[in-house]
C-alpha cells in the first residue's frame, strides 16, 4: 500500500518521526517488505547526526533492520563488520562519521545490519545519488530522531510522516501537532518566479534579504536570523514585500520583528523549506491571526501519516478513533502501523 | 630545509609560496613534496639526474594532451593505503573493508602500470611499477574484475559447502514453513503473516476459540485489536535452525580464516605494494613540477659545480603573479654573480629588494630541482642561502632593525660557513650614516674573504669603491627625459604617482667610482619642491663631498 504511493513516482523517500517511537521502523520495515514481495530494488540509508557525542548516545537508537539480498545499503564501516547479513562491498566513499567511512555495500544474503549513513544534508544527496547510480528503484532515507531535516527537499523527493501517542496523552494534542508539521511541510511555493529567483539567490549568499516593490532587494548583514528579530524588523520599509530567510526561521526572531514594526503585515517571509521553521503549533496560530504569511522556496511533498496509537508510557489511543480523527484533519492517506487492517486476511 | 634557509627566509624571499604552488594530487605525493631537499654539492649528479628525467617525462607529456589527463584520471583514484598496510605489518588481521580498499588500490596500480607501459615516452627507469596481478587474483578470485569485494564462496570448499548446507537449511525450514502456514490457512481460514504469526481480532471470539483449540498454533500475545497466535514450530525446524546457527558460527570462523590467509598474502607482496606507492608519490610530485613549471613559464636551468648563479630574464613569480591580478607586468630582470661580493645601487623603489629575493628564489628553486621563473638559468649549488631584508624588525628578540641586523650578521660569521649565498639588503641603514658606512666596510671586507656569493644593497656613497668588489646598478630613471617624469607626477597630483612604470627595474655595471644616483633631488624638483631648500641642499651635498675627498 505505502510504496504504491512511492514506485514509479519518486525515487529518494524519506520516513521522518515526530517523536521517538512514533513508529518510524515499523513503517520502514513494511515498505521493505512491499519492496521484496514486488521485486523493487531498494536503496538504505538514515540521517546520522553530526558530533561524536551524540552519536554515541544514539548508538543504539539507529536502526537494525532485517535487509534482503539485493538491497544496497550506504552505512558507517563499523556497522558493517558487525552486520548479520553477508554484504559485498562496492565503494568506499570519502564520507566521515564516527564509526568509520560511509561504505555501499549489496546484501549478498539477507540478515539484520545497523543502518548508520551520513551526517549531512549534502551528503545525504550524494549517498542517495550514487545509490541510484548502482541500480536502484527506490532509495529509503530513515531520518533521525527530532532530525525533520531529512524530508528536507534538498535531500529527498518525498517524505513519510510518523506520528503517534507517543506525542501526547492528549489526543488533541498529537492531531493539532501532526497537523502543524504537515502544515508547515506543505506551506505555499513563492509564486512569482521572479521573487523565487532573488529568494534563492539570497540563500545561496546566505544573507538575509529584503525584496521591495521596485523589485530592489536589500541585503542585510546578519550572518542568521537568530535573535536578529529587531534589527530585521526595523529595516523593513513601507515598500518592503518580501523577507527572505536563508537559515533557519524561530519563534524569537519573529517575535521580535513584530514588536518594533506593524509593516510585517505586507511582508511575506520566505524560508527554503518547512524543516527550517521551528515555530510550535500554539505561537503558529498566534502568529497567523497577527497576519503573518509565510511561503517556501521548495514545498515538501507528504505522501502519507503514519500513526501509532500506542505510546510506550503505557497509555494509548482508541485506534480507529485516532486513525479516522487524523485522516479527517488531513487531506494525504493516513496509515495505523499497528493496525494489520492492510494484510489481516492477505 | 632549515639549515639551507630560514623559515623566515624561506617565507620572505616567496619559495614558501612557490612551494604551496606546487600541485599535488595524492597523499603519496603530498609525503613526497614535504620530503624535497635543495641538494647540495655533493648530490649535484642527483640533481642533475631529477631534471634529466623530468624533461624527458615532460616531453613524453607533451606528446599527447590525453596522457596528462588520463594521469591525472588515475592519480586522483589513490587512496592512502599506508594505515592497512602498518596494520598488516603489525601481524593484525585485514577486516573486509580494508581487503576492499587494497583490491581497489592495487587494481588501479595495475591499470596505471600497464598504461605507462603503452607509452615508452614515458617509460623512466624510475616510474617502472611491479605488477600486482597474482595479489589481485587472490582477491579476485572469480576473476570478475570488478573491484567490489566480499568472502567469495570459491575461497575454500570448506565455505562453498557450509554456505550450501546453510542455504539448504533456510530453503528446508521455508518448505516446512509454507506447507505449516497452508496447513493452518485450512484448519483456521486465516492467512499467517510473514513472520508466522496468526492476527484474530479480538471481536471474532468464536475463531478466537477455534485457534486456542488449534495445535498448529500457540498463544504469544495480545493487542488493543487482536489476539496474537504463532505457528508452532516443528521438532524439524527447532532442529534445523539449532544447525543453521551453529553452521552461521562456523562460517564466521572459516571467514576469519579467509581473511587470515588473505593479509598473508597482502604480506607476501609488502614489498612491492610499497615500491608501488613511492612511484605514484613521486609520479604525483614529477607531474606536479611540470605543471607549476608550465604555469610560471619556467626553465631547466644548468648545473654547475661551484656556487654560481647567473640567469636572464629572471622573474620573481610572487611579485609577478600580484603584478598580473592588478593588471601590471612585471619586467624581467639578468643577473650574473661570481664568487666575493656585489654590492647593487640605484634609485629608491627600483626593485633591489625584490632583486635580492628573486636570486634566492631562483638558487632555491634550483637545488629543489624546480623549473626556475626565467628564460635562462645556471645556478651552482650553495650550501645556505641567507637573506637579510632592510627593514626587518627581529619581533622574537625585540631587537631594532639595527640590533637585528648585528644579531643576524653575528650568528652568520660565527658560524664561519662557506659556499653560502648571502644577501644583504640595505646594509648599515638602521644607523646613522656615518657609522653604517664604516660597519658596512667592515662586513663587505669581512665576506670578500669568504667563500661564496655575497651581495649587498646600499644607498652610501663610496661603498662601490671598495677594491675587488663588483658593483650593479638599478637603470632607475636614469634613461627618461625630466619631461616624462613630470608628466606622470603631475598627472598623479599628489606625487606618489605611478613612477613605477617609468621605473627600469634591469640592473647594468657599474663604475667602480661612479656615485649612489641622486635621483631624490630631481624628483623633489620636478614636483616643485621649494628652490630655495634645493639649493641649499645641494651645497650642503657638495661641501660634504669635498669634505670627504
Amino acid at each position: 500500500m505505502l510504496m504504491k504511493l512511492i514506485y514509479g513516482k519518486y525515487r529518494v523517500v524519506s520516513v521522518v518521526g515526530m517523536a521517538k517511537n512514533a513508529g518510524k521502523t515499523v513503517v520502514l520495515n513494511k515498505l521493505i517488505e512491499e519492496a521484496y514481495k514486488k521485486y523493487i530494488t531498494l536503496g538504505l540509508t538514515s540521517i546520522g547526526r553530526d558530533g561524536e557525542r551524540e552519536d554515541l548516545v544514539t548508538k543504539t537508537e539507529k536502526p537494525v533492520i532485517h535487509v534482503m539480498e539485493g538491497t544496497i545499503i550506504a552505512t558507517a564501516q563499523d556497522t558493517i563488520l558487525n552486520a548479520d547479513a553477508r554484504l559485498e562491498i562496492l565503494e568506499v566513499t570519502e564520507y566521515r562519521t564516527t564509526l568509520g567511512p560511509i561504505v555501499l555495500c549489496r546484501v549478498k544474503e539477507n540478515g539484520l545490519v545497523e543502518i548508520a549513513g551520513p551526517g549531512n544534508n549534502w551528503e545525504i544527496r550524494e549517498v542517495a545519488k550514487k545509490m541510484l547510480l548502482y541500480g536502484v528503484d527506490v532509495v529509503l532515507v530513515d531520518g533521525a530522531i527530532n532530525r525533520k531535516t531529512a524530508a528536507s527537499p534538498e535531500i529527498t523527493d518525498a517524505t513519510i510522516l510518523s506520528t503517534g501517542a507517543v506525542v501526547s496523552r492528549s489526543i488533541d494534542r498529537v492531531l493539532e501537532e501532526t497537523a502543524h508539521q504537515v502544515e508547515l511541510f506543505g506551506l505555499e511555493k513563492v509564486s512569482n518566479p521572479i521573487i523565487l529567483e532573488e529568494a534563492k539567490k539570497l540563500m545561496e549568499k546566505s544573507v538575509i534579504g529584503l525584496v521591495h516593490k521596485n523589485g530592489s532587494s536589500t541585503e542585510l548583514n546578519l550572518k542568521t536570523a537568530l535573535n536578529a528579530g529587531r534589527i530585521i524588523g526595523g529595516a523593513i520599509e513601507e515598500s518592503t514585500e518580501y523577507i527572505v530567510f536563508p537559515g533557519s526561521l524561530v519563534r524569537k526572531t519573529l517575535e521580535d520583528l513584530i514588536a518594533v514594526t506593524p509593516l510585517y503585515k505586507k511582508v511575506t517571509f520566505i524560508v527554503h523549506d518547512g524543516t527550517k521553521i521551528f515555530i510550535a503549533y500554539h505561537d503558529w496560530l498566534k502568529f497567523k491571526r497577527r497576519g503573518v504569511r509565510m511561503q517556501v522556496v521548495e514545498p515538501i511533498q507528504v505522501l502519507a501519516v503514519s500513526v501509532n496509537p500506542y505510546a510506550p508510557q503505557g497509555y494509548e489511543f482508541q485506534p480507529e478513533e485516532f486513525h479516522k480523527k487524523m485522516k479527517d484533519l488531513l487531506r494525504i492517506p493516513v496509515i495505523d502501523v499497528m493496525l494489520e487492517g492492510d494484510d489481516f486476511y492477505e | 630545509m632549515n639549515e639551507y634557509m630560514s623559515r623566515k627566509n624561506l617565507r620572505e624571499v616567496g619559495l614558501e609560496q612557490i612551494i604551496d604552488w606546487l600541485p599535488v594530487q595524492t597523499d603519496y605525493g603530498k609525503d613526497h613534496k614535504e620530503r624535497m631537499f635543495p641538494h647540495s654539492h655533493s648530490q649535484i649528479e642527483d640533481l642533475r639526474r631529477i631534471y634529466r628525467e623530468m624533461g624527458i617525462f615532460r616531453r613524453g607529456l607533451k606528446s599527447s594532451q590525453s596522457i596528462l589527463w588520463n594521469l591525472k584520471g588515475f592519480l586522483s583514484e589513490f587512496k592512502d593505503l599506508r594505515g592497512s598496510l602498518k596494520r598488516v605489518m603489525d601481524q593484525e588481521i585485514l577486516n573486509e573493508v580494508e581487503l576492499f580498499e587494497i583490491k581497489n588500490q592495487i587494481m588501479v596500480m595495475e591499470e596505471l602500470l600497464e598504461f605507462l607501459r603503452r607509452y615508452p615516452q614515458l617509460s623512466l627507469e624510475k616510474f617502472q611499477m611491479e605488477s600486482l596481478a597474482p595479489l589481485i587474483k587472490a582477491l579476485d578470485p572469480e576473476g570478475s574484475r570488478v573491484r567490489t569485494f566480499y568472502i567469495y564462496d570459491s575461497y575454500s570448499n570448506r565455505l562453498y559447502e557450509l554456505r550450501e548446507k546453510k542455504r539448504k537449511i533456510t530453503g528446508r525450514i521455508q518448505e516446512i514453513q509454507n506447507q505449516l502456514r497452508q496447513k493452518v490457512f485450512e484448519e483456521l481460514e486465516i492467512k499467517p503473516k510473514m513472520n508466522n504469526e496468526v492476527l484474530i481480532p479480538k471481536e471474532d471470539r468464536s475463531m478466537a476459540k477455534r485457534a486456542e483449540e488449534c495445535s498448529l498454533v500457540y498463544f504469544l500475545s495480545e493487542t488493543y485489536r487482536s489476539y496474537v497466535f504463532k505457528i508452532v514450530p516443528t521438532d524439524e525446524v527447532i532442529l534445523l535452525r539449532e544447525e543453521s546457527q551453529k553452521l552461521k558460527m562456523e562460517e564466521e570462523e572459516e571467514e576469519f580464516e579467509i581473511r587470515k590467509i588473505l593479509t598473508q598474502r597482502v604480506r607476501d607482496f609488502i614489498d612491492e605494494i610499497n615500491k608501488n606507492i613511492h612511484i605514484i608519490g613521486e609520479l604525483d610530485l614529477t607531474i606536479g613540477k611540470i605543471l607549476l613549471g608550465d604555469d610560471m613559464r619556467g626553465v631547466e636551468p644548468r648545473i654547475v659545480d661551484d656556487p654560481y648563479i647567473h640567469f636572464l630574464k629572471g622573474r620573481h613569480s610572487v611579485v609577478e603573479h600580484r603584478l598580473h591580478q592588478e593588471g601590471k607586468e612585471y619586467m624581467p630582470v639578468d643577473i650574473s654573480l661570481e664568487e666575493g661580493v656585489t654590492i647593487v645601487t640605484g634609485a629608491n623603489m627600483g626593485g633591489k629588494t625584490i632583486t635580492l629575493k628573486l636570486i634566492a628564489l631562483i638558487a632555491g628553486m634550483a637545488q629543489l630541482g624546480l623549473y626556475v621563473p626565467a628564460q635562462e638559468a645556471t645556478v651552482g649549488p650553495f650550501s645556505f642561502v641567507y637573506f637579510s631584508s632592510g627593514d626587518g624588525q627581529s619581533e622574537e628578540q625585540g631587537l631594532s632593525t639595527f640590533g637585528s641586523e648585528i644579531y643576524h650578521l653575528k650568528n652568520l660569521t660565527d658560524d664561519q660557513q662557506s659556499n653560502g649565498l648571502i644577501l644583504l639588503d640595505e646594509l648599515g641603514r638602521g644607523t646613522n650614516p656615518s657609522e653604517g658606512y664604516g660597519i658596512s666596510y667592515g662586513v663587505i671586507e669581512y665576506f670578500k674573504q669568504v667563500i661564496g656569493i655575497t651581495v649587498v644593497t646600499t644607498h652610501l656613497d663610496g661603498l662601490t669603491q671598495i677594491k675587488g668588489v663588483k658593483h650593479l646598478q638599478v637603470v632607475g630613471l636614469r634613461n627618461r627625459k625630466p619631461e616624462e617624469i613630470k608628466e606622470v607626477l603631475d598627472k598623479a597630483g599628489d606625487g606618489k604617482g605611478r613612477l613605477e612604470d617609468l621605473m627600469d627595474y634591469r640592473l647594468e655595471h657599474g663604475e667602480a667610482d661612479r656615485e649612489v644616483p641622486k635621483e631624490a633631488m630631481m624628483i623633489a624638483r620636478l614636483m616643485g619642491l621649494n628652490e630655495k631648500i634645493l639649493e641649499k641642499a645641494e651645497k650642503a651635498l657638495k661641501t660634504k663631498k669635498q669634505e670627504m675627498d
